[in-house]
């Protein structure tokens, strides 16, 4: 199986590289970016791009991140307000696009925000919404990582 | 390859295009919406056979486009999407229609094959005979037409064209495996296997390998490849009866098993795909044992889609009669004898009763009369004498698997398997006859005394089955003992009277 971060992290003389041998975890992406294996199963994320295909690669991910981004912003607009109902809507969500990608800590998260939101403890929803928007944050800026390759160079 | 193309009604770009990348590759055409008005529009221009939807749209509820959907087109098949932690939306999709639901995040062999079953079962049903019968008429080889069954009937009409799991419920004897069989013979997957498993009555280190089966060598006895029940269903139909009876440690199995439709054999390193309608059945209140932390809460989420209900026998009405006369022609033929009916008397009897053991006691009454008696008429004096001495017959020692006549009970050099009615009898005997606990007991005792306590043991068992209404998970709670261990002496006792061993509560006809 092709990994997708070999594609966009190959090595310089073309031979692939997976994503843990280079690219997030080199010293200049550190900063910028989160370690891939906190965040996401690398196999099963693989696995969706192999699956996927090249061509549409660059498309999904760029889906991820409006999507995911979006989601960041709704979530922190519903947390902010204390909107329990809007908070369950986008939680709802984001169980699924996390668990889908693999993004198991994000939808483990997002599950308890969830259940938080339907029995509408605002406190819990407060700590929990912050702690999940980090999370977001950090996926959101992985998925950029790999939707730009160019960036790593 | 199909034609027309999958609908998918999904607003979250992403995992639109996941599910269709997952669609396309396995060759499947699909039509994408991103809100209710888009799925409107799309399902009227290509009329799809599987639609797989969101429940939550930015424009409207998924339930009421589903709505739409099933009213416009009744054989369409919708496979609802839901988060987990919305589990209760989709049970409640269900209920209105879905024929399944996929709960996030799922992967993309779970995808294909759900969409795959749902084609195979709308293509099934298109084949199947159309159905000349109301959907109140009795399915299977239910008898009586009661409202109370009625409704059962028509649940199990509707139910059965889609893969939700049902959940019955019931008294011991009310018909809780037949309920289960109506439901896989009116289904698509009529074709394919009914494979039931109680769990109730297997031991719990062995339950494992019973449902998702083992390989050779995997554990001291595994001596060959087992196949579980679940992949034995495959293609068909999974009845777990005594579900609340599961291991906890199974449950999460089980669990895992209704999430991925997937098994691993106890020793096998790679999970298998299976396709398997799950039915499942208690006589406990699942609630109960949930609340009692027997019982996973996610795992009845899961499996309580649509619950169906038996009634009790005594809440029947006439079924009673009906059920009664139509037994008794049968086992008149099977056993050459020339019963034609009951008499008013016995019809009287029947009705008043209110028969604790449900349809299996009235069946094992019946059987007991036609085989220890000529007819024509079933009269009062052919009838177990708990039967009309209590009134209502609420005695605590009516279970009707035997008549109590003196003259019956089974004495002499038949040996004890022959010999349950004196037993019933003898331990029993003093709840039907009034007599103060000290002296009854005694004339118990007097009873079995000179008798082996191997047969006193025997007689003891089945008697207390009997009471329980069939029910040995819960003679064995009774008798402090696994239910294992008298399915094993059960088993003993069959061999050595060369019978098979008699089939348990789950029988219930």
């Amino acid at each position: 199986m092709t990994s997708v971060f070999s594609i966009w992290t190959g090595g310089r003389d073309g031979s692939p590289r997976s994503h843990l041998e280079t690219g997030l975890s080199g010293p200049s992406a550190a900063l910028a970016r989160p370690d891939a294996a906190e965040l996401i199963e690398t196999q099963k994320f693989n696995e969706i791009m192999d699956m996927i295909g090249p061509r549409g690669r660059k498309e999904f991910l760029n889906c991820l991140v409006r999507d995911l981004s979006d989601l960041a912003e709704s979530l922190d607009r519903a947390i902010t307000a204390h909107d329990a109902d809007e908070a369950q809507r986008k939680t709802h969500i984001l169980i699924g696009l996390a668990g889908t990608v693999g993004a198991g800590p994000l939808r483990d998260m997002a599950l308890a925000l969830h259940r938080n939101a339907a029995a509408e403890v605002a406190r819990g929803l407060t700590s929990r919404g912050a702690q999940t928007l980090a999370e977001l944050d950090r996926l959101i800026r992985f998925f950029k990582g790999a939707a730009e390759p160019e960036r790593l160079a | 390859m199909s034609s027309p193309p999958i609908l998918i009604v999904e607003d979250t770009q992403s995992l639109s295009l996941f599910y269709t990348a997952t669609l396309r590759k396995a060759h499947y055409e699909v039509e994408l919406a991103q809100s209710y008005a888009e799925g409107q529009a799309a399902f009227g221009r290509i009329a799809p056979r599987v639609v797989l939807m969101d429940l939550k749209l930015p424009d409207g509820s998924g339930m009421d486009l589903m709505a739409e959907f099933l009213l416009k087109c009744p054989e369409t098949r919708v496979i609802v999407i839901t988060a987990d932690g919305s589990i209760s939306n989709a049970v409640e999709a269900m209920r209105a229609g879905a024929h399944e639901f996929l709960v996030k995040p799922f992967d993309d062999r779970r995808l294909v094959q759900a969409v795959s079953n749902a084609l195979c079962a709308r293509e099934a049903a298109a084949h199947l005979p159309a159905r000349d019968l109301p959907a109140t008429a009795p399915p299977g080889a239910f008898i009586g037409t009661s409202e109370a069954m009625r409704t059962v009937y028509a649940r199990i009409h509707s139910v059965a064209r889609s893969m939700a799991t049902v959940f019955i419920t019931g008294e011991s004897g009310t018909g809780k495996e037949l309920c289960a069989q109506a439901v896989h013979r009116s289904s698509p997957r009529a074709k394919g296997p009914f494979i039931a498993l109680n769990c109730g009555a297997i031991p719990s280190d062995l339950m494992e390998s019973e449902v998702f089966g083992h390989v050779k060598g995997s554990f001291t006895g595994a001596i060959a490849d087992k196949q579980g029940a679940a992949a034995a269903a495959d293609g068909g139909t999974l009845f777990l009866d005594e579900i609340c009876e599961m291991d906890m440690a199974l449950q999460t199995k089980l669990l895992r098993f209704l999430q991925t439709a997937t098994i691993q054999p106890v020793g096998a390193t790679r999970p298998r795909k299976v396709d398997v309608r799950i039915l499942c059945a208690t006589n406990r209140d699942p609630q109960d044992a949930m609340r009692a932390g027997r019982f996973r809460e996610d795992l009845y989420y899961r499996l309580h889609v649509v619950p169906i209900h038996l009634p009790p026998l005594r809440d029947r009405g006439a079924d009673i009669l009906e059920i009664a006369e139509k037994t008794l022609a049968t086992y008149a033929m099977e056993e050459g004898k020339t019963f034609t009916g009951l008499d008013e008397e016995v019809r009287a009897i029947f009705a008043q009763h209110s028969w604790p053991g449900n349809v299996r006691q009235l069946l094992n009454t019946i059987r007991n009369v036609v085989v220890l008696n000529e007819g024509p008429l079933v009269t009062r004096a052919m009838l177990p004498t708990d039967l009309y001495r209590a009134p209502g017959g609420n005695t605590g020692s009516d279970t009707g698997t035997t008549p109590r006549h003196d003259s019956q009970r089974a004495t002499g050099p038949q040996g004890p398997a022959r010999d349950v009615a004196g037993a019933d009898h003898a331990v029993s005997g003093h709840a039907a006859s009034g007599q103060s606990g000290a002296t009854s007991g005694q004339q118990a005792i007097d009873a079995l005394t000179g008798r082996s306590l191997a047969e006193v043991e025997q007689m003891l068992i089945e008697s207390t089955i009997a009471r329980c209404g069939g029910s040995v998970p819960r003679a064995a709670h009774i008798l402090d003992v696994a239910p294992s261990t008298i399915y094993r002496k059960r088993d003993t006792w069959a061999h050595r009277n060369d019978t098979p061993p008699r089939k348990d509560v789950t029988a219930a006809k």
